[in-house]
């Protein structure tokens, strides 16, 4: 390792400003604090934030309180490895937990890909100072130097060959952990920067410490708390976007035995049951009628944007890029490309739908339930108890899969308010319906691209227009949203959508134009709707060169982008493409990119067209990926072939529209994600390049994807997809 | 009358029209078995009726009479008491989970499968664990663990 740049020292303002996240909101309602709304956790970590992370407890194992969520990412566990690194212990002897909101500082919420690439330093660091605090507590025990010690297996080793172990420093079963002024010494040498020694864990493949947990079925997630005093609630949530409750007719849910509340929250916008079990609960909801209305009319819902009128009235809020001279024309028009693309809504459908539990007194709130962003449960349930933020305490759980979706959980906020209307516990579960039609989704895309290479195979000029949502400002309160949306261009609706090549008359616009349905992160944001319209678009300009989609690529790739070469010559390898024999009805495509500037990708996909059964499948998938250093191979190598099913299923399968202002897709009968017997065959290399540091891997190697497969069924078809999801209708169509 | 895992257990008269899933979960306190869809599409909530995979959200209490239910807190090694089942052993040893949410309904699909096919080829893995969704990509080593647990190697598709 030789990346020694310091903890990142942003200022709250500066970085607001540099995740678009409503700073012009800010300073607009600065005069009204009050009226401000709950925030997201986006503050990176800065020192002091970790004097608690890393403890060492009086048995002289390690506790780890980890400032990540997990749902499945295993970021927990790299971090835990690295934390394992410094204080060279062994996975036996540390402990990882989950920590509740009273446990530590705020920490940044974990979305981005950001658990392993933000924190592995920052967590690093605190790590190594608690090991050096500890050496210079053995020393005074000793009688020695701090120098004179050596470093050992959870402990030191004094000159004279006497072992110092860790447990022996823990004073009256007091657990150790840094104060402030042990952030006043420089951030001593990390093991993590030369990770040569036998005891570094970096590069080891840790299983989960919960696994036998999750295979037993003895993994708790947020649906399996339970409290003996606890009761139950059925909610009733808006069935489509804008409507208010106005009335219930409880009919024969009122005189039931079991029934604690029948509660009609006007100002939230919710109906429940509580009762005393689960059974009555649930049992009523066809009994009950609730009436909703619509008063101020549904509209701005699309479950698709046409850019063309855009393009005609040459109307874009943003400009990404704008240099040389777009307008130069092709030598050639037989070298122009103009293309559309299109993706549609898409909605997570993680497995888990998404529950909670709440306790609320006069005094105080506690909340169990999963969430990407803890800190902002928290502080919106103490907004809408009336409650201060240390009155409320989230205890996070394990999430059955969260992909973006669980920023917030409007679970917890119905629980907290039933358990104080009931004077009890209350659970409140969501059922996959809930969240088909009440989480926030992924919004369309629409794509206009304008591009010319010259006769030997380089591209002139790239013009890309497109039009979508704001995604990370999605859910910004409505009393807001003109402010945001006046002067924050969204970076997350823009992700990826500058392509890595090199241009020379290069122009970039977008819109981003805020919809009634509720939009907010989805996994990689724009970063694949984006990639599925630029690597189809080189795919063409290369099919008019008449050159190898690879090598085009290669050709058009700038210096500064070698290590996306180097990904591409190696997918090429693992794939055999350059002696690639497809059959009839066979074809391969490729397709590349750079996720967030820093992890390189390239995909190779074979697919098969069967006529007789009318499919086509994906048969393989070949990939290579550039994370820089790996903590934990067997993770990083799950998140990869995760990142292509998610992308073979967004190809092929999924789409929400929208009706009447409602979902049409309501479960997975109708919004269908890869099966078993779908999946590809997967080929995986990640290139060992240990002088980069982690870079994110969580969302990396799902951009490329859908193009990869469109390129490929281009190959086998000479059919061009131009909007996703396809399947062999669309092939079947003559043109 | 009704056994699950080997226990006998009796079933209060109102709750006859319950879903099996939520008598496990909420009744019993069985909450390995998971709820996902609630319409038998994503097998989550697979459990064994009989010694066969079934959804236990599509069974209604009143209509399991004297069935034999197996959850994922009932499988047990055939041989020994003290270790775990040998697929969830190739759960471990293949790292299968992510968020693990789906897991304990592949892996009493995965057990009824080598019930009745004690070495399944790639496509018969496919077919009968088709009805399992994972939506954080664990089919693969799925695949790889079934094959495992088969005592074969894994291989290609």
């Amino acid at each position: 390792m030789t990346n020694n740049k310091p903890l990142k020292q942003v200022s709250r303002r500066k970085f607001l400003v540099n995740t678009g996240w409503a700073a012009a909101g800010i300073t607009l309602l600065s005069s009204c604090q009050s009226l401000l709304p709950a925030f997201p956790s986006t503050s990176s970590p800065e020192l002091e934030d970790g004097l608690l992370w890393i403890q060492l407890m009086p048995s002289g194992e390690v506790q780890f309180l980890c400032p990540r969520m997990e749902m499945g990412q295993g970021a927990a566990v790299g971090l835990t490895q690295i934390v394992a690194t410094e204080l060279k212990v062994d996975q036996a002897h540390i402990q990882c937990q989950t920590p509740s909101t009273n446990d530590l500082p705020r920490f940044k919420l974990t979305v981005g890909s950001e658990s392993i690439a933000v924190f592995h330093r920052p967590v690093a660091i605190m790590a190594a100072r608690l090991r050096e605090y500890l050496r210079r507590e053995a020393a005074l025990k000793a009688d020695l130097h701090p120098s004179d010690l050596k470093h050992s297996n959870a402990g030191f080793i004094s000159p004279d060959g006497s072992v110092i172990s860790y447990e022996s420093l823990v004073i009256n079963t007091v657990p150790v952990i840094l104060g402030n002024k042990d952030l006043e010494t420089p951030a001593p040498a990390l093991y993590f920067d030369t990770p040569t020694s036998d005891t570094s864990q970096i590069g080891k493949k840790w299983k989960h410490p919960n696994i036998q947990a999750i295979v037993t079925g003895q993994m708790t997630y947020s649906r399996d708390v339970k409290f003996p005093d606890m009761a139950f609630a059925t909610v009733f949530h808006p069935p489509f976007f804008n409507a208010k409750l106005m009335d219930v007719n409880w009919g024969g849910a009122k005189d039931k035995p079991g029934i604690i509340n029948l509660i009609k929250d006007l100002e939230n916008n919710f109906a429940a049951i509580v009762a005393d079990n689960p059974f009555i609960a649930s049992s009523l909801r066809n009994d009950v009628e609730v009436l909703w209305q619509s008063p101020d009319g549904i509209k701005n819902v699309t479950s698709n944007f046409d850019i063309q009128a855009h393009i005609e009235t040459d109307d874009f809020e943003h400009e990404l890029i704008s240099k040389g001279n777009v307008d130069t024309p092709a030598t050639d028009s037989r070298n122009t490309i103009e293309s559309g693309y299109e993706t549609p809504v898409y909605t997570h459908a993680g497995l888990e739908p998404r529950s909670a539990v709440a306790s609320v007194s006069g005094t105080s709130a506690e909340i169990w339930c999963g969430s990407q962003d803890p800190f902002f449960v928290r502080d919106r349930v103490a907004r809408l108890l009336d409650f201060d933020e240390d009155q409320v305490v989230v205890h996070p759980q394990r999430m059955g899969g969260a992909f973006g979706g669980r920023v917030f959980c409007r679970a917890a906020e119905e629980a907290a308010i039933l358990s104080r209307k009931s004077g009890l516990p209350v659970r409140v579960q969501w059922s996959r319906e809930d969240e088909f039609q009440n989480s926030y989704f992924q919004p369309p895309f629409s794509h206009h691209i304008k591009a010319s290479v010259s006769h030997d195979g380089t591209i002139i000029n790239w013009q890309h227009d497109f039009l979508s949502a704001p995604i990370i400002t999605g859910q910004v309160p409505s009393n807001i949203a003109w402010a945001v949306d006046m002067f924050v261009a969204d970076k997350g609706t823009s992700r990826g959508a500058i392509s890595p090549y090199n241009i020379t008359n290069h122009r970039i616009r977008y819109s981003d134009i805020r919809q009634d349905i509720p939009v907010g992160a989805w996994r990689g944001l724009g970063s694949a709707p984006n990639n599925f319209a630029i690597e189809s678009a080189i795919d063409e300009l290369a099919e008019i060169s008449q050159k190898d989609p690879i090598q085009f690529r290669l050709q058009n790739l700038p210096a500064k982008n070698a290590r996306l070469a180097s990904v591409l010559r190696e997918v090429s390898t693992l794939s055999n493409w350059d002696s690639r024999a497809p059959a009839e009805n066979e074809g391969y495509g490729v397709a590349c990119s750079i996720y967030k500037n820093e992890t390189c990708v390239a995909i190779v996909a074979k697919i098969k067209i069967d006529h007789q059964t009318e499919d086509v499948t994906i048969s393989d998938i070949w990939c290579a990926q550039d994370n820089g250093t790996t903590i934990n191979p067997d993770l990083v190598e799950n998140q990869v072939v995760g990142n292509i099913i998610w992308g073979c299923s967004i190809t092929l399968k999924e789409r929400i529209n929208f009706e009447a202002g409602r979902s049409m897709q309501t479960n997975f009968d109708d919004y269908e994600i890869l099966r078993h017997n779908e999946c590809p065959n997967i080929h995986i290399k990640l290139l060992a390049t240990k002088d980069t540091p982690p870079l994110p891997v969580g969302e990396a190697a799902l951009a490329p994807v859908s193009a990869s497969i469109t390129n490929a069924v281009y190959a086998a078809t000479k059919r061009r997809i131009r909007q996703l999801p396809f399947d062999y209708d669309v092939l079947s169509i003559d043109t | 009358m009704l056994y699950i895992n080997d226990k006998q257990v009796e079933i209060p008269d109102e709750l006859s029209d319950t879903p099996l899933v939520q008598f496990l979960r909420d009744y019993l306190d069985l909450t390995g078995t998971k709820f996902g869809c609630g319409k038998g599409l994503c097998g989550a909530c697979t459990v064994h009726v009989n010694g066969s995979a079934a959804r236990s959200c599509q069974l209604v209490l009143k209509d399991l009479a004297t069935a034999r239910i197996t959850t994922i807190e009932g499988l047990k090694n055939p041989d020994r008491t003290d270790a775990l089942h040998p697929v969830q052993d190739a759960w471990i040893k293949e790292a299968v989970p992510q968020c693990g949410y789906c897991q304990p309904g592949q892996i009493m699909s995965a057990t009824a499968l080598l019930i009745e096919n004690p070495q399944p080829t790639d496509a018969e893995i496919s077919e009968a664990m088709s009805g399992n969704l994972c939506r954080c990509g664990t089919y693969p080593r799925i695949r790889k663990a079934i094959h495992t647990a088969a005592g074969g190697q894994a291989h290609d598709k």
